[in-house]
């Protein structure tokens, strides 16, 4: 088992057709620890794939080197880059890529030939780690999505590679099966304890399976933490959004504090450090927002002001509100089905405020992680 | 020599080679006049024999049609059973072919038949002509159809065809071609389908007068690129009568064709003319098949459409009964002139 | 982050590259030996007109019709791709609301491409030749038709077109069928929902959606109407009309032949050409002219139109059955005329046939130059799709799109020149072998098998070969296990439609054929211009037989998916 490292890594994608070029990955560093399972989190176009397949040989990065326990596999300088074949990995796949034309056995199996490695008995048990035992006669097609994924995971395992690379494997799945595979391959890693990347736009699947997520943007590593860090520390306002702060209120200094729309802020009184005259930006969950009957004083809270309702929806384990901030943009509440205001109805006027050390602050005016703090008072 | 196992350059190559050491032997002068049958005894001809017969093939490019391939190719198979003489019906662009054949060293012709007369006037210069040297070219020694590289295989003689459903009335002679009742209905060739062909209309001129092309053209004739479609659309009905027509049209009425067939008096006979050429693959197979078409025996087989110019050989007519093409002048010139003559009448 | 500052390890001993010397070496040889099929020809025609100079644009243009031949080459394009268009696309409309049970009847309007053009063109010649043609004389029974000739004469320029015209509606049929199928059908739905009848649907909603459709089938019919040949020169020549392919054949058929002549009254047809192969670049560069059909069968039209299937049968019994019965009685005939005798048939046509020396001859280089041809054209056009379709050397795999689509848009009969001229001399003598059919066939299957092929790798995706290699295979590894099975369908399809098309081919034979290197189409020529009509119909029926072999091979290789749909 080893680690591997990424040293400045990069690749852009020249602009076609007049727009300008794409950075994939920017100067990226990283290093995965042996038996480390590392998550790489984004939207899509945020690189974490390239980065993948760079890791896997399958794309050439422009610059920087890759290290791969003590072999290096990609070095610019050298010009050296190992094909995929003898990088030693396991790779599972968004689309499964059971090749239709083999049984699961020989599917399975495929790893072990390709590298002729005898090793009766490998097949079998990868098979049985997954719970395909019974299905190695069997040919892809006559499988369900799940089974694909399992039999896609063995797959990935059986020659116990050193480095396991999982790219979306849950995506393609419904929801209820995705949380049983996701569990599934969580107990996988804590057995064979195998070094993996896993790439995701799920943070869910990113908080659950990852020992530490990396959130990237735009080929850049934006946060690295582990997935408690990340959640309830972003660093920056836009992993803040991704590990769903979603609703962001903006705010102007004053001499005397903050206000919103020319409105005070009551109680939130500490913020951002730098950059006081750009303003910043409040990052709060929606199921913090607080709705308080029209008038009340939002005691202890930070009051955003009076809201209109303008719709209603049931949500099931909660009550959606989307509510029209006065000056303050559109925000989203949501309630436990038992709070007094979740039967509001739309055109209803409400006060909203949120508890102040459920914000997030970040300063205005730069993208990157430097200015913010949390608004505590 | 072995030639199939050979490549082609080489075996291109081998085959000059052949030809010229035959090209020599014959120089050397050759066998003192004889009866055909001790001449087939040569030992210089026994040889070419066995050598035609380890080549086993022939391929001619030919003008002739089908019943005279027929009845030649009988009559040869019958005699040279090694032999298997290929023959394929080439008419326009035989020269072309020839060319580029010799040219790329590629498979083709050993032995060319054709109705374009100069031809072989036009290879010779190059050296392109085999000499034609056997038992049977030695009785024509001295024939002025005959200079050692070429001769006439058969002269095919050129009649006159209508559709009996077509017309009620035979159509037995040119003038008759100008009746009423053809207008529109005659089928004719284009000067452009050969030399002979502009032969053929200023023999008409000759011997119907200097009106005759004009009238003919007020007919308002159909045009066809090449002889055998032209005979084709008259069984067929396409065109009531023609004045083009070999003999062999006769084989359709056999069959049961409405068609009749009459050979009108002067008639005109084109040259079928025959020649080997030096590069020829099979260059002894070559020569066995041009010495037989010259013996009594070939000449009959290919006399069924016309006249040949072997004394004592019965073709269809006598050879005092056609007139032998060409009958005006054929130098390039003199046909260009034509061409263009025949054009103002019958190109509007 | 941990573990930053260890120190860096060492570089293990073995450089591994990811362009290993062997595969720049294959692609060098690739690159160079397609360039050598598709451009030496057009190359060393351009050479021949740079030695021609002046004296071959005289010959060009001496003599009486170039002014005429392009006017009639471009009434002939036009007036048969306006044909084409409207048949094509007509019964492309039928064709998806056809009622249930008449489906196989969408099969009908390709027929034409399956039967040879040479055997079909006889076949029509037979039935409307002005006099003796058999529909004529029937037609002629119909009230104030009447007369002694016509009504039709296959012969003129405006039958020409007409026929023309039919063969390409085939092509027409295909691309707009497939486009129709591959159309959101939600869209027709709601044009319908809101209000709108099933015809004006069609007109202001489907027309105007299909119009890259409509734009790619017009550009190749009009590619194939500017090289029209085969329909020109059979019937054409009796008549006098010649449109420039024909001339180009002539040109290299006179003796002594001149190429820089033909070149240049070729130059406007190869200019052309190479432009819409260019501009087809520029328009779907991106491939996504290649997208999978997911939605294929998925067109369930709620209304079917009851008489759909009526202009199909009639389509194929006017196109189709009656040319090739046509054949049928005439070869049967001991001699072609208007009356037929059931009484005098006879097979002795077929058996005289095949005693006639060289036809068996063609039969057999036929079969084995085609199966050679696709064969070989399918290798070179799995690399040439393998190199197109990664992006590890973007600008040669642009290249190579070009160059293998060149045979495409470059007429049939400017490329049988420049192969006949290219393969006449040195440093390449193949004129006269079985080899030179068998390079000509190749280089022009380059397209079809690049095209099959991409199409089929693109739908494939790339994760099949990204798993085969992550999971320790190696490029060949991958390719012999993976790709290709995974392909098979699309190969056996490829392989098929390709030999179909060699059976078929008949201009670029006829160029480069020499006097005892002949095909079946070009010896059904032969027989057409000096051999007898029933031998002609003979051999029309012997070509159609054996291309009809081959297209039931294709059905069957291709899973029953037509081939055609494939381009």
């Amino acid at each position: 088992m080893t680690g591997v490292r990424l040293d400045a890594v990069s690749k852009i994608y020249p602009g076609r057709r007049g727009r300008p070029p794409v950075a994939a990955m920017d100067g990226l560093d990283l290093d995965i620890a042996p038996g480390e399972l590392l998550v790489l989190l984004g939207p899509s176009g945020c690189g974490k794939s390239t980065t993948l397949r760079s890791l896997a040989g399958l794309e050439t990065p422009d610059s920087g080197r890759i290290v791969q326990g003590d072999r290096v596999v990609f070095d610019s300088a050298q010009r050296l880059d190992v094909p995929p074949e003898r990088r030693n990995i396991g790779m599972v796949f968004q689309s499964y890529a059971l090749w239709p034309h083999k049984t699961v056995r020989a599917n399975i199996g495929y790893p072990l030939t390709a590298r002729k490695l005898r090793k009766p008995g490998w097949v079998e048990e990868a098979a049985a780690l997954v719970d395909c035992s019974e299905l190695l006669d069997r040919y892809p097609a006559q499988l369900s999505g799940g089974q694909q994924q399992r039999v896609g995971l063995a797959r990935g395992i059986v020659a116990r590679p050193d480095l396991v690379l999982l790219d979306e494997p849950l995506s393609n799945l419904d929801a209820r099966l995705r949380d049983q595979v996701r569990t599934q391959l969580h107990e996988l890693h804590r057995r064979l304890g195998f070094t993996g990347v896993y790439v995701t736009h799920d943070q869910v699947e990113a908080l659950a399976l990852g020992d530490r997520v990396a959130v990237m943007r735009a080929g850049r590593i934006e946060q690295l933490g582990t997935p408690e860090d990340v959640f309830s520390s972003p660093a920056t306002e836009y992993v803040a959004d991704f590990v769903g702060f979603t609703e962001r209120l903006d705010v102007t200094r004053t001499t005397g504090g903050w206000e919103a729309a020319g409105r005070p802020l009551v109680g939130l009184t500490t913020v951002c450090s730098g950059e006081p005259d750009k303003g910043a930006t409040l990052r709060f969950r929606n199921d913090d927002v607080r709705v308080l009957p029209r008038g009340t004083d939002p005691d202890g809270l930070v009051g955003l002001g009076y809201a209109t309702v303008l719709d209603r929806s049931f949500l099931g384990r909660s009550v959606e509100l989307t509510l029209d901030v006065v000056d303050g943009g559109v925000l989203r509440a949501h309630l436990a089905p038992g709070d007094g205001l979740a039967s509001a109805a739309a055109g209803d006027l409400v006060t909203v405020a949120i508890a102040a050390d459920r914000v997030l602050a970040f300063g205005r005016g730069r993208t990157s992680a430097s200015s913010t703090s949390r608004a505590a008072s | 020599m072995k030639l199939t196992r050979l490549p082609p350059r080489a075996r291109a190559a081998t085959a000059i080679v052949g030809a010229a050491v035959a090209l020599l032997v014959a120089a050397c002068g050759s066998a003192p006049a004889a009866p055909a049958n001790a001449a087939e005894t040569t030992p210089e001809w026994a040889q070419v024999l066995s050598d035609a017969s380890r080549e086993g093939s022939a391929v001619v490019y030919t003008s002739f049609r089908q019943n005279q391939q027929d009845a030649l190719l009988d009559a040869f198979h019958a005699k040279y059973p090694a032999i298997d003489v290929q023959m394929s019906r080439v008419v326009a662009g035989v020269a072309g072919k020839i060319q580029a054949e010799k040219q790329t060293g590629a498979a083709g012709a050993d032995v060319v038949v054709t109705t374009e007369a100069q031809l072989p006037d036009q290879l010779a210069p190059a050296g392109d002509l085999m000499t034609i040297e056997g038992p049977h070219a030695e009785q024509w020694k001295g024939s002025p159809h005959f200079d050692g590289k070429s001769f006439p295989a058969t002269f095919n003689v050129w009649g006159l065809t209508w559709n009996t459903d077509q017309v009620k009335q035979a159509v037995t002679t040119y003038r008759d071609l100008l009746r009423p009742d053809l207008v529109g209905r005659i089928g004719l060739l284009d000067v452009a389908t050969g030399p002979a062909v502009a032969d053929f209309y200023q023999f008409l001129e000759q011997t119907q007068g200097p009106d005759y092309l004009a009238a003919l053209a007020r007919q308002q004739p159909r045009f066809y690129p090449s002889a055998v479609p032209l005979q084709q659309a008259a069984v067929a009905g396409e065109v009531a009568a023609i004045g083009m027509v070999v003999p062999d049209v006769r084989e359709d009425e056999r069959s049961g064709a409405p068609v009749g067939f009459a050979l009108p008096d002067p008639a005109w006979a084109a040259p079928q003319v025959a020649f080997g050429v030096t590069w020829a693959k099979h260059p002894n197979a070559a020569r066995v098949l041009l010495d037989f078409m010259m013996s009594p025996e070939g000449q009959n087989a290919l006399a069924l459409n016309g006249v040949s110019a072997l004394p004592g050989t019965s073709g269809l007519v006598p050879i005092d009964k056609v007139r032998i093409s060409p009958v005006a002048p054929s130098t390039p010139d003199a046909i260009k002139q034509f061409d263009a003559r025949w054009g103002e009448l019958f190109r509007k | 982050m941990t573990a930053v500052d260890t120190a860096p390890p060492a570089p293990v001993a073995i450089r591994e590259r990811r362009r290993p010397r062997s595969a720049t070496l294959g692609l060098v040889v690739l690159v160079a030996l397609l360039g050598y099929l598709v451009l030496v020809p057009l190359i060393q025609l351009l050479v021949a007109v740079a030695e021609g100079g002046a004296a071959a644009a005289g010959n060009a243009v001496a003599g009486r019709g170039l002014g005429s031949a392009i006017v009639t080459t471009v009434v002939l394009t036009l007036g048969s791709l306006a044909i084409a268009m409207v048949l094509g696309v007509g019964m492309a409309a039928l064709s998806v609301r056809l009622p249930r049970g008449w489906r196989w009847t969408a099969v009908l309007p390709i027929l034409p491409v399956v039967a040879p053009a040479v055997a079909s063109v006889t076949g029509w010649a037979f039935l409307f030749s002005p006099r003796s043609g058999y529909a004529n004389a029937l037609l002629r029974m119909v009230p104030f038709v009447g007369g002694d000739s016509g009504p039709v004469d296959v012969y003129t320029a405006p039958w020409i077109v007409v026929i023309t015209g039919i063969t390409l509606s085939s092509f027409v049929y295909v691309f707009v069928r497939t486009g129709m199928l591959n159309l959101d059908r939600g869209l027709l739905e709601a044009a319908q929902v809101a209000g709108l009848s099933p015809g004006r649907a069609f007109l202001r909603i489907q027309l105007p959606l299909l119009r890259p459709v409509l734009v790619y089938a017009a550009g190749i019919s009009l590619l194939l109407g500017l090289g029209q040949f085969t329909v020109p020169l059979l019937l054409g020549t009796a008549s006098g009309v010649e449109v420039l392919a024909t001339r180009i054949y002539r040109f290299t058929a006179d003796t002594p032949a001149d190429y820089a002549a033909a070149a240049l009254v070729g130059s406007p047809l190869l200019v052309l050409g190479i432009a819409l192969v260019l501009l087809q670049r520029l328009a779907l560069g991106d491939q996504t002219r290649f997208v999978a059909h997911s939605g294929k069968g998925a067109w369930r039209t709620s209304r079917p139109v009851r008489w759909a299937p009526v202009p199909l049968l009639v389509f194929a019994l006017v196109a189709v059955v009656l040319p090739l019965a046509a054949l049928v009685v005439v070869a049967l005939s001991p001699f072609y005329s208007a009356r037929i005798q059931p009484s005098m048939f006879t097979l002795a046509n077929f058996t005289r046939l095949f005693r006639t020396p060289f036809v068996l001859d063609a039969v057999m280089t036929s079969l084995m130059a085609s199966i050679a041809g696709a064969l070989l054209a399918l290798v070179l056009g799995y690399l040439a799709a393998t190199v197109i379709h990664e992006r590890r050397w973007p600008r040669t795999a642009r290249m190579l799109d070009v160059l293998v689509n060149l045979p495409l848009g470059v007429p049939a009969v400017v490329y049988g020149a420049g192969f006949l001229y290219a393969y006449s001399r040195p440093p390449v003598v193949l004129y006269g072998t079985d080899a030179v059919i068998v390079v000509v066939y190749l280089t022009l299957m380059l397209p079809y098998a690049t095209r099959s092929l991409l199409g089929a790798r693109i739908a494939l995706g790339d994760d099949y070969l990204a798993a085969s290699r992550v999971a320790g295979a190696g490029p060949l590894r991958t390719h012999l296990q993976i790709v290709v099975p995974l392909m098979r369908a699309a190969i056996g399809g490829a392989v098929a439609l390709m030999f179909v098309l060699l059976t078929h081919e008949f201009t670029a034979s006829l160029l480069v054929r020499s006097g005892t290197t002949q095909v079946m189409g070009t010896k059904l020529f032969d027989l057409w211009s000096n051999g007898s009509y029933p031998q002609v119909a003979a051999m029309a029926l012997v070509m159609t037989g054996i291309t009809a072999a081959g297209v039931v091979v294709a059905m069957a290789a291709s899973g029953g998916s037509n081939p055609l749909e494939r381009l």
